[in-house]
């Protein structure tokens, strides 16, 4: 009885700490945005109002900075997509020479401090008049999703049992055919968590895209940058409960569909 | 089938037993001295098939004849390359040496897609995302049968191994059994040449595996399917087959029915893996009638060894093993002991009694040289 007791209060505890260290900040975040002033010691804002977010949804840069968000990583996932899954098959099923090489070395580009890579890259795009274009943020937004579109897509597909690609070859279908309609429908979902997680990385990414895109193409977190630094915290407030919007969409939706039984199925989860 | 009741009446002489199936029989020829025209019966026939994995032979030169619509296993314990001569025959694995031909046709250097074969997966292999009707569609779809042919012949299907009601059930959500005959299902469905099933009730529970067997059974001679079941299990290879290729070390030991396999194992290995035997020896040998040369080694089934007061070796009981319908006695005399089934209530420990043999096997350096009686 009192292991049990202390079993709950346990998770009580677990529960609050999580709440004030997750749903706090977005509490005050959600507050903020709507605040007229908001300063130390007050525990409730001074006035309520709207004006911030006519700050930010009449600006017309902060509108290209959106646009070219919501088109900037859709494009980085296909690219990204494109280039990483044959490289993700193939490391999965095929014992190539320095495959092992291949995957830690997509790896270690994490390891290393970003800002030091993207100066780097910015002097070799400089040289390549890349510094600018869409090509170049494109180029530094797949470079930072590589990793999860090829891990995860390679466990994905190393998790579909051979016997269920000889069955189909056993049941008539070319290679071609057995990728199609077995070995791909049963990766998805895996393949769906990387796509997910590029979307976002390439949604979130700032320190390159403002060395390589600014001033001539502004995201949305590059705007975000310039709107914390020289403008009333309000507007940055609202700013970035407009950022995460997109994000919480895409996980609510891949949530439905990771979790509903498809990934469940494929790796045999019950 | 003409091919196979010619071998079996000219051969009627030398067979022992009523089996009409060609194999070892009792002049030692085995099924390798077919003549060619054999060959265009229609079944499968291997020829010198060989692959080494690892730098061993896992298969070391099989020849094999399975007639269209006969049931042929590949029996032998784990490691002795019978599933690797599954993968090469459905195409999976490509050989080394040798020769697969279904139907009349050289498939061996064709896909498992392009070969008139049709594979049973010991692991079910049914694809998680489909239902059971795309399961078993799927190898229709691939061949291009029109809609209302596929619809009609996968219904047929799924009617013959009495899965209908499954139809648009996902495989995650029916059992075990239920999986194998949607796995059977997606195999005959492509009317194959032949019907390969790789050790098909090994992940069954015993219940359930006798009938599966028997419906498998049912269902390959009703559709008159050539089949090769590769198992590890002898009752299973016993009760279903047609007969029986014994394997060992990559080769294979003898071909026979499961009867004349039973009563005449070709060599010491194939005795102690089909049915028990035990080794006569010391003053049991005094109970076999015909004299046996000295150095040869004498076997004997359990239910060869009678227990009768007249017999002429005594011998005490040392161990009673209750089985069921039987029971398993170790007599013991002297030094030797040797096994026999009872019927009926078993005598007690220690009971002194008479023991005949009737029927033993009788080995020099391994291979069978005689059956005395």
């Amino acid at each position: 009885m009192i292991k049990r007791l202390t079993g709950t209060a346990l998770v009580w505890a677990t529960a609050v700490v999580l709440a004030v260290f997750i749903a706090g900040p977005l509490l005050w975040l959600a507050v903020r945005a709507f605040a007229t002033s908001w300063t130390y010691p007050n525990l409730l804002p001074d006035g309520w109002t709207l004006k911030w977010w006519g700050t930010v949804f009449q600006d017309p840069s902060l509108a290209v900075a959106v646009q070219n968000s919501l088109v900037l990583a859709p494009l980085t996932v296909l690219i990204a997509a494109v280039v990483c899954l044959p490289a993700a098959w193939a490391i999965s099923r095929i014992e190539f020479p320095g495959r092992r090489v291949v995957l830690v070395g997509l790896f270690a580009t994490n390891a290393f401090p970003k800002m030091g890579l993207f100066v780097t890259m910015s002097a070799m795009f400089t040289a390549l008049n890349l510094m600018n274009t869409v090509t170049g943020i494109l180029i530094v937004h797949v470079l930072g999703c590589v990793v999860f579109m090829t891990w995860l897509p390679a466990a994905a597909f190393s998790a579909v049992p051979r016997s269920l690609e000889e069955a189909a070859r056993d049941a008539g279908a070319g290679r071609w055919r057995t990728f199609w309609s077995v070995t791909f429908p049963i990766a998805w979902p895996g393949i769906l968590v990387a796509m997910v997680m590029s979307f976002l990385a390439s949604f979130d990414e700032a320190q390159g895209t403002y060395l390589v895109g600014a001033p001539a193409y502004m995201t949305m977190p590059t705007a975000m940058y310039s709107l914390v630094l020289n403008s009333p915290r309000q507007v940055s407030a609202v700013f970035a409960i407009a950022l995460s919007i997109p994000s919480v969409v895409l996980m609510t939706l891949a949530r439905k569909h990771i979790m509903g039984g498809r990934l469940a199925d494929g790796f045999q989860i019950r | 089938m003409t091919t196979r009741s010619t071998k079996g009446d000219h051969m009627s002489d030398a067979t022992l037993l009523a089996d009409p199936a060609p194999g070892l029989q009792a002049d030692g020829r085995s099924t390798d001295d077919r003549t060619s025209d054999d060959r265009t019966d229609g079944g499968l026939v291997l020829r010198g098939l060989t692959k080494s994995l690892g730098g061993r032979d896992v298969v070391a030169g099989i020849d094999l004849d399975v007639a269209k619509g006969e049931l042929v296993s590949l029996l032998g314990p784990s490691g002795c390359g019978k599933t690797t001569t599954l993968r090469m025959v459905a195409g999976f694995l490509p050989v080394d040496g040798g020769t697969v031909t279904m139907g009349g046709a050289d498939v061996t250097d064709l896909g498992p897609e392009r070969r008139p074969s049709a594979m049973v997966f010991q692991n079910y292999a049914l694809w998680p995302h489909m239902t059971v009707t795309q399961n078993v569609a799927f190898p229709l779809r691939t061949r291009r049968v029109s809609k209302a042919e596929t619809t009609r012949r996968v219904h047929e299907a799924l009617d013959l191994v009495g899965l209908t009601h499954h139809a648009t059930s996902k495989p995650t959500a029916i059992s075990g059994g239920e999986q194998q005959r949607v796995a059977l299902a997606r195999a005959i469905v492509q009317e194959p040449d032949v019907l390969l099933l790789d050790e098909p009730l090994s992940n069954l529970d015993a219940k359930l595996r006798v009938s599966v067997r028997d419906e498998i059974r049912r269902i390959q001679q009703r559709l008159g399917i050539t089949t090769v079941i590769v198992t590890h299990d002898q009752d299973e290879a016993l009760s279903i087959s047609d007969r029986i290729a014994v394997m060992h070390d990559g080769r294979i030991e003898q071909v026979a029915s499961p009867t004349d396999l039973y009563a005449r194992p070709s060599t010491r290995f194939v005795a102690s893996f089909i049915g028990a035997t035990s080794s006569v020896t010391g003053a049991f040998l005094a109970a076999v009638r015909t004299p046996v040369p000295a150095g040869d080694e004498v076997l004997v089934r359990p239910e060869e060894v009678v227990l009768t007061d007249d017999g002429p070796v005594r011998a005490t009981v040392s161990r009673v093993l209750m089985r069921g319908h039987f029971a398993e006695l170790v007599l013991r005399s002297g030094d030797a002991e040797l096994r026999a089934y009872v019927t009926g209530p078993p005598p007690t420990l220690g009971t002194e009694t008479g023991v005949r043999i009737g029927a033993v096997l009788v080995y020099r350096d391994g291979v069978l040289t005689e059956v005395a009686r």
